[in-house]
């Protein structure tokens, strides 16, 4: 029987972490949590499932609020797109549909499959304002999402970059993400020219971007 | 933790651990996995990919694929010019080989020369609309690229104070008798430039109506890039403020209105540009134009032509900062043209 409650923590080689506990359901929205709560469900020696990813308590407590917040988002989201397709008899979700994502997508049909995984992309208000925080923690968030398999937190974190680096200049970006320009003038030149954007003269001909 | 259930832990995962915090490692984005670095890049549109990859050698080692993209992408390497242009002071984009150009430095004295790249645009454009006269396309497109060049956000080349208070420019064009005069001109107040340009049409059937129907169908001039002269939107204008400089634009109003702009100087609420649009009827010598009711021939005498006369001021600013009225700085809502201007010292005599 699977237990309501998971017990996690940080093990570094030399210390170990804070430790958290999550329900089951927000806990099986991690791929890894999902791999080892099946390992460990017959090991009644283990009561707190290690996590050796070297993520920071802070992180791994952001994380966590964010299941928590997203628990139910494929159950919701699923019944908004079945309502939206106008099947009736649908609208409930099959059984267990909060608790795994593999059985709701066994359940849904390729076109439901779709709209859902588009509605799931979705930044909304409360994921911007989860990421309103130091540049350096949004990258700790992506690699720590990316560890522990949560794809949907991976996709919203690498679209919060995607939106930073949109519209900003070379020099934007090297200040945002504080990157060391390492090109030297001349290889900026070089660059320039061997890439094509810029010519001394136009050599411009109607057919060029015909 | 027992040591047990930790190395469990790491046999089940089967996966290596992420690096561990240290400082000889990248931090930050370039410490990302390529995998998740990849996956930022499907989000991000290609002129930004291309901004991106030019941050540093990593980045542009890792994303090769954009100048192969941009070099597609029409649409996409404007843009990407358009970003990367206000970093590069001394090149300026070009709108028709989509590169950067050596930018050419103020001339503040000598007559004004196109740029290679006008010279060619101006042929082929030349070649496709035979029905248009170079003199005519020459100077929309000079005009365009060296005083409302959108891309630019640079000091223009043309207007000067040698050159202020001359016309500069000018092209006369006969369609069967109706005759459209585009002129333009630098003017100096108050220390400042500012661009003039009139487009005059003139009908020689004496029909207003005539003129109104060749207007609607033939004349798509824009007063600046966000009003159009056949078309007024309430929010897009405001009352005059640079007409309140000179006393010639206390223009008498026109009586015959064709539209609601017509008669007052206005001004656009975007840019800074007044504009007026006023029609009269004119005496005009017939011999200034050819006309082809009499087969070349050029007929003594005058004729009464019904005109359509819009007018454009644009504040270009003062030298050297020369700016396009289009470029952003001049487009904010509270851009230092929009300060109340000094009064007319016409206007601000007081009697003995």
């Amino acid at each position: 029987m699977a237990p309501t409650h998971i017990r996690v923590k940080n093990v570094d080689d030399d210390r170990d972490g804070k430790v958290f506990t999550i329900t089951y359901q927000d806990a099986m929205q991690s791929g890894i949590l999902k791999d080892l709560i099946s390992d460990f469900e017959d090991a009644s020696f283990v009561d707190t499932i290690p996590l050796t990813g070297n993520i920071s308590d802070h992180t791994l407590s952001r994380i966590i609020s964010w299941l928590m917040i997203h628990s139910g988002d494929v159950a919701r989201a699923t019944e908004q797109v079945k309502e939206f397709l106008g099947n009736p008899q649908n609208r409930q979700p099959p059984t267990g549909l909060g608790m795994d994502e593999d059985a709701v997508n066994k359940a849904l049909s390729s076109q439901e499959r779709t709209l859902v995984a588009e509605k799931l992309k979705t930044l909304t208000p409360w994921d911007v304002q989860f990421f309103e925080v130091p540049t350096d923690e949004v990258f700790d968030i992506l690699i720590a999402a990316n560890y522990l398999d949560i794809q949907r937190l991976v996709n919203i974190a690498s679209q919060t970059v995607a939106n930073m680096i949109k519209g900003k200049t070379t020099e934007q970006i090297r200040d945002l993400f504080g990157i060391v320009n390492d090109f030297t003038p001349e290889e900026e030149d070089e660059l320039r020219r061997t890439e094509g954007w810029a010519l001394p003269h136009c050599d411009w001909t109607s057919e060029q971007w015909q | 933790m027992d040591s047990t259930a930790r190395e469990l832990a790491r046999l089940h995962l089967g996966r290596p651990s992420p690096p561990r915090r240290d400082a000889n490692l990248p931090r930050g984005l370039l410490g990302l996995p390529s995998k998740l670095v990849n996956k930022i890049l499907d989000d991000v549109p290609t002129e930004s990919a291309a901004s991106f990859a030019l941050s540093c050698k990593t980045l542009h080692a890792f994303i090769s694929g954009p100048a192969q993209i941009l070099s597609r992408d029409r649409e996409a390497r404007l843009r990407f010019l358009a970003l990367i242009e206000p970093e590069h002071p001394e090149l300026s984009a070009c709108l028709d080989c989509a590169r950067l150009h050596q930018r050419q430095r103020p001339s503040l004295s000598g007559p004004i020369f196109a740029h290679n790249f006008c010279l060619a645009r101006y042929y082929q454009w030349r070649a496709r609309s035979p029905r248009l006269p170079a003199s005519i396309l020459f100077t929309n497109y000079y005009t365009a690229r060296h005083i409302l060049n959108s891309l630019s956000s640079g000091t223009l080349s043309s207007p000067s104070f040698p050159k202020a208070d001359q016309i500069w420019d000018r092209a006369v064009l006969d369609f069967g008798g109706v005759v459209e005069t585009h002129s333009y001109r630098t003017k100096l107040i108050d220390d400042d430039i500012y661009l003039h340009s009139t487009i005059t049409v003139r009908h020689p059937d004496g029909d207003e109506n005539a003129l109104r129907e060749y207007v609607d169908g033939h004349w798509n001039y824009l007063v600046c890039e966000h009003i159009d002269a056949t078309e007024e939107k309430v929010d897009q204008i405001l009352p005059p403020v640079l007409s309140n400089l000179e006393r010639e634009f206390s223009w008498t109003l026109s009586p015959y209105l064709f539209w609601d702009i017509f008669g007052s100087m206005r001004s656009c609420r975007k840019c800074c540009t007044d504009f007026q649009a006023k029609v009269a009827l004119e005496n005009l010598p017939l011999g200034g134009y050819r006309d082809k009711s009499t087969n070349g021939v050029r007929p003594s005498g005058k004729k009464r032509y019904w005109a359509i006369t819009a007018t454009r001021w644009c504040r270009l600013g003062q030298e050297p900062e020369v700016q396009s009225p289009l470029d952003p700085d001049m487009r904010r809502e509270n851009a230092i043209w929009r300060i109340p201007l000094r009064k007319h010292p016409l206007e601000t005599e007081q009697p003995a």
